[in-house]
């Protein structure tokens, strides 16, 4: 209930500010959201079964973000960021999607 | 070895979680401490305001692509327009060029039709060589040296113009082409043909029919006339055929105060 209070906030903070991204931090920024986003339902997943820890969730957010932009860093720099980028997509989407389906799982009981 | 999707799906909760769990049951606690920890409450925080700012930033790039894009088909609009204009006018000249193309055709054969016509006038008039059958007259004075056996220019003329009776197309005196403005007369003791002096014996060669010319000529009247005055003053006269002779032709004189008068044109249905 807080975390959510917590996402609201963080969203309305972005809507009241709208901060200027840096030009060189633009193209990571949508890969950071997507690997943020993998940690999040990640962390929901552990906290319905009932085994979440903030500890673990901070590394997990932050390790995610910071690896997901370098890899896209990496990847532009060899001149193969476009399918780096992708790949990176499809494993964080996957993660998502089996997350999501053990949290769908948690609140119907099916 | 797992398949990759496999791996992927199985391992889709960071192992962490479980890890730290199972240390906590083995210390006696909890398995979580569930979620009164306020750094989790910030991280949620944090991220959404990086998928704000991402989402903020895409919309913004969009309509900047957006403006670009709308810039860009404006230029092919009017990039298209001016291509539109240009091929008109492409065609335009296309045609005017065809136009000019058949009439440059329809010019060059009047151009043709012309010279041809020029050179078979100039045949006739004597500005060009021709050559062809014909008779050669040979004619000299009188052999007994008389005063008046001596050939005059009117003999020489009414010879020449019994042959032009007789069907001659070209005649020339002494290698002098007779033309439109060639005269003969007589300067001092001499006949000239316009401003050459001729002496005897006098050859008169006329291109003409063959089978006809002679009689036609001693029919004639200058040629019966001429052959009156032959008779009466006992010239030198030899007449006999020749199948090929060539005559030259003058250069043509430039004319000074004649000019030509062109007749009103006719419609021959030319384009203009």
């Amino acid at each position: 209930m807080i975390a959510a209070l917590g996402l609201l906030a963080g969203i309305v903070l972005g809507l009241v500010l709208q901060p200027d991204v840096p030009l060189w931090l633009e193209p990571y920024l949508p890969i950071a959201v997507v690997a943020a986003l993998d940690a999040v339902f990640g962390g929901l997943r552990a906290f319905l079964d009932g085994i979440f820890d903030d500890k673990v969730f901070v590394v997990s957010f932050t390790s995610n973000v910071v690896i997901a932009a370098a890899i896209v860093f990496l990847g532009d720099k060899l001149g193969v960021g476009g399918q780096l980028t992708t790949a990176v997509i499809v494993v964080l989407g996957i993660r998502i999607f089996s997350n999501v389906a053990a949290i769908r799982r948690h609140v119907f009981h099916a | 070895m797992m398949p990759l999707l496999s791996r992927i799906t199985s391992a889709s909760l960071d192992e962490d979680y479980e890890h730290v769990a199972a240390r906590r049951a083995l210390d006696g606690r909890p398995a979580s401490d569930g979620s009164k920890a306020w750094t989790a409450v910030v991280i949620v925080a944090v991220f959404g305001l990086m998928a704000v700012i991402a989402v903020v930033q895409t919309s913004r790039d969009a309509a900047a692509t957006e403006e670009g894009r709308q810039g860009l088909i404006r230029q092919i609009g009017i990039a298209r327009d001016s291509l539109a204009a240009k091929q008109s006018t492409l065609a335009d000249l296309r045609e005017e060029q065809t136009e000019l193309t058949e009439r440059l055709a329809d010019v060059t054969d009047a151009e043709r039709r012309e010279a041809r016509e020029t050179l078979d006038l100039s045949v006739v008039s004597g500005y060009a060589a021709v050559k062809g059958e014909g008779v050669r007259v040979r004619l000299d004075d009188s052999p007994d040296g008389s005063g008046e056996g001596v050939v005059r220019d009117e003999d020489l003329a009414t010879l020449v113009a019994g042959l032009w009776e007789a069907g001659a197309e070209a005649v020339a005196v002494n290698g002098q082409r007779l033309t439109s403005v060639t005269g003969i007369r007589t300067v001092n003791a001499a006949i000239h043909v316009k401003t050459y002096p001729l002496r005897p014996p006098y050859v008169v060669e006329a291109i003409g029919d063959t089978a006809t010319m002679q009689a036609d000529f001693a029919e004639s009247s200058s040629g019966s006339t001429f052959l009156g005055l032959r008779n009466a003053f006992g010239f030198e006269f030899d007449i006999r055929n020749d199948d090929d002779m060539t005559l030259p032709g003058r250069s043509m004189p430039s004319l000074r105060a004649a000019s030509v008068r062109v007749p009103a044109p006719e419609n021959r249905g030319t384009t203009q």
